[in-house]
Formats: C-alpha cells, sequence, structure tokens
C-alpha cells in the first residue's frame, strides 16, 4: 500500500517537476515577450520622442521666421508707396479741377459783347497762354505713362488727360470765335439776318 | 417750354450714331438735356456767334468724352434748333469741327428756317419722333 502510495507520490512529483519546468518556461516566455514589448515600446517611444522633436524644431523654426519675415513686404515701405500714390491722385484731381475751372471760364468769355482791338489782343494773349499751359500739361501726361501701364491712379488720370483736350477744346473755340469764323463770308451777316427772323 | 426742331444734318446723323451701340445713350442724353425745358435751362456752353438773342451754341453733353451738340436758340420765340451733333470718342469721334462747318450750319439753319425745311421733334415712349414741318 505504502509503495503504492509512493510511487504515486514520486509519479505525482515527477509530474509536478515536468509542470514546474513547464511553468518556468511560460514565465521565460511571458517575461520575454513583456521585454519585447517594452522594448517595441522603447523603440517607438524613441520613434515618437524623435518625431516630437522633429517636429517642434519645424514648428519652432517656422515660427520664429513666421515672426521675423513678414509675408507681406515691411509695412514702412509700402505705407510710403500708399502714400505717394494718394499724393499723385490727390495733386492731379486737382489740377484736373483747376483746368476744368479754367474751361468754364473759357465758355463764359464767348457770352462776352463784342471785343474791341484791345480786347481781342488781351484775347489772343488768353490763346497763347493756353497753348503753353497746355503743352506744359501734356508733358506731365506724358510722365505718368509709367504709372498707367502699372494701373496706378488710372482713372484720375483719364479725367487729367480729359480736361487737357477740353482745355485745347475751349481755346480752339475762343480763337474761331474772336478770330476765324468772323472773317468767314456771310458768318456775321447771317448773325444779322438771323435778328430779323 | 421751348419747341425744338432740327436740320437734316443733325437727323441724319443722330440717326446714324443711334444705330450704332457705341452711342446708344445718345438719345436719352438729347432728351435729358433739351426736352421739356425753358430758355433758361439751355442756354449755356460755348457761344458761336456773338448774338444775345439769337445764340449759335455749342454744347458739350455726357461729359468730356460725350458729345458735342450745336444748336441755335431763338429766345424771343421760345425756339431751338439742332443743327449737328457729333461724339467725341469711338468710331465717329472727333475732336472738333472745322470753322468752315460752323459757318456752313449757321447759314444753312437761316435758310431752313426762312424756307421751314425742318422737322419738328417729339418724344414718344421715350424715342425721338423727327416730324416734317
Amino acid at each position: 500500500m505504502h509503495g503504492e502510495v509512493a510511487s504515486e507520490a514520486r509519479a505525482c512529483r515527477g509530474e509536478s517537476n515536468d509542470s514546474r519546468k513547464n511553468l518556468v518556461e511560460v514565465q521565460h516566455l511571458v517575461y520575454l515577450h513583456c521585454w519585447i514589448i517594452q522594448l517595441n515600446h522603447k523603440i517607438m517611444e524613441a520613434s515618437l520622442e524623435s518625431t516630437l522633436e522633429n517636429t517642434y524644431k519645424e514648428v519652432r523654426s517656422f515660427s520664429y521666421a513666421e515672426k521675423k519675415i513678414s509675408f507681406v513686404p515691411e509695412e514702412e515701405p509700402i505705407n510710403e508707396f500708399l502714400d505717394a500714390v494718394n499724393n499723385f491722385k490727390s495733386d492731379i484731381v486737382s489740377r484736373t479741377e483747376r483746368i476744368n475751372s479754367i474751361v468754364l471760364s473759357l465758355e463764359k468769355l464767348t457770352w462776352g459783347g463784342e471785343a474791341d482791338d484791345e480786347v481781342l489782343m488781351l484775347i489772343n494773349d488768353l490763346i497763347s497762354s493756353c497753348k503753353d499751359l497746355k503743352s506744359s500739361l501734356i508733358r506731365s501726361y506724358v510722365s505718368t505713362t509709367f504709372l498707367r501701364k502699372k494701373g496706378i491712379a488710372k482713372k484720375e488720370i483719364k479725367a487729367f488727360k480729359a480736361s487737357i483736350d477740353d482745355l485745347q477744346e475751349a481755346f480752339d473755340d475762343l480763337e474761331s470765335i474772336y478770330f476765324h469764323l468772323p472773317k468767314i463770308e456771310g458768318f456775321t451777316e447771317t448773325t444779322n439776318q438771323l435778328s430779323l427772323v | 417750354m421751348v419747341d425744338i426742331y432740327c436740320l437734316e444734318d443733325f437727323k441724319d446723323k443722330f440717326e446714324k450714331l443711334s444705330s450704332n451701340k457705341k452711342y446708344k445713350d445718345l438719345e436719352s442724353e438729347i432728351i435729358d438735356y433739351f426736352f421739356e425745358k425753358e430758355i433758361a435751362d439751355v442756354i449755356s456752353g460755348t457761344r458761336l456767334n456773338h448774338s444775345d438773342t439769337e445764340p449759335y451754341i455749342k454744347k458739350r453733353i455726357a461729359g468730356s468724352g460725350g458729345y458735342r451738340v450745336y444748336f441755335l436758340l431763338l429766345i424771343k420765340k421760345e425756339k431751338l434748333y439742332l443743327m449737328f451733333v457729333h461724339p467725341k470718342t469711338g468710331p465717329e469721334g472727333s475732336d472738333n469741327i472745322t470753322d468752315e462747318s460752323k459757318a456752313y450750319l449757321y447759314k444753312k439753319i437761316l435758310k431752313y428756317i426762312k424756307e421751314e425745311q425742318l422737322y419738328k421733334l417729339s418724344i414718344e415712349n421715350g424715342r425721338i419722333l423727327f416730324d416734317p414741318v
């Protein structure tokens, strides 16, 4: 009986030894597995850290660059440029208004009475001055070519040119009215006859 | 209110210009400036003769690059005679007309007033009508 028991006990111990061996192996495997996982994590962490670091560096560098070098050029030169454009516009609008005012004055002169020699001489001087003024204004207009090509103050320059054309037309008409039309045969006679209609 | 007449020269030029898309505003500009107006409303522009009572006028309408209208006013009779029109810009545009042309139109209007060879202008449905006198 004891022998059987002992034998069973040994058998059991033997089994127990095998189980212990298996357990140790499993423990080793688990340990190894855990170590691999930890290693993987470490590798991943290292990779993450690296990515993190690189991204941080990139962001930091970009941010610094953005702060230092603006996308739009420096504000001060732009402001100076815009001021110059605004001053130019204001100047050319003012000149245009002045020319238009002269044109109206020339038109008003055509509503004056008959002119004697002294008045005709003054009108002739005025027409000469207007021609001289027109030449200067045309030179100013030509000097705006580079601005027009760049589309700067296009509307204002166009109005300026139109006012110069009006000036030319106004002093041409004044010259016609006082110096040329009265000399055309039948013109003054027509005026006289119209008063009888 | 001023009665409006015109020479055939004006009618022909007006019709030619009005048929061009470029000058589609001409009719409305003429209506706005000349129609249903008193003498005081239309007595401005450049006077080409020296007459206070029968001024021969060149008028800029529609601004600098717009049109030039030549007309005669008989102030006492409250009559206005459109003689010629030309645009300043575009395919039919010109800076001015010659002194000879101005004189020709002036003499012609006198002759045609005397002979009553004119058109009387009126408006119907926003369009200018030309009826022979």
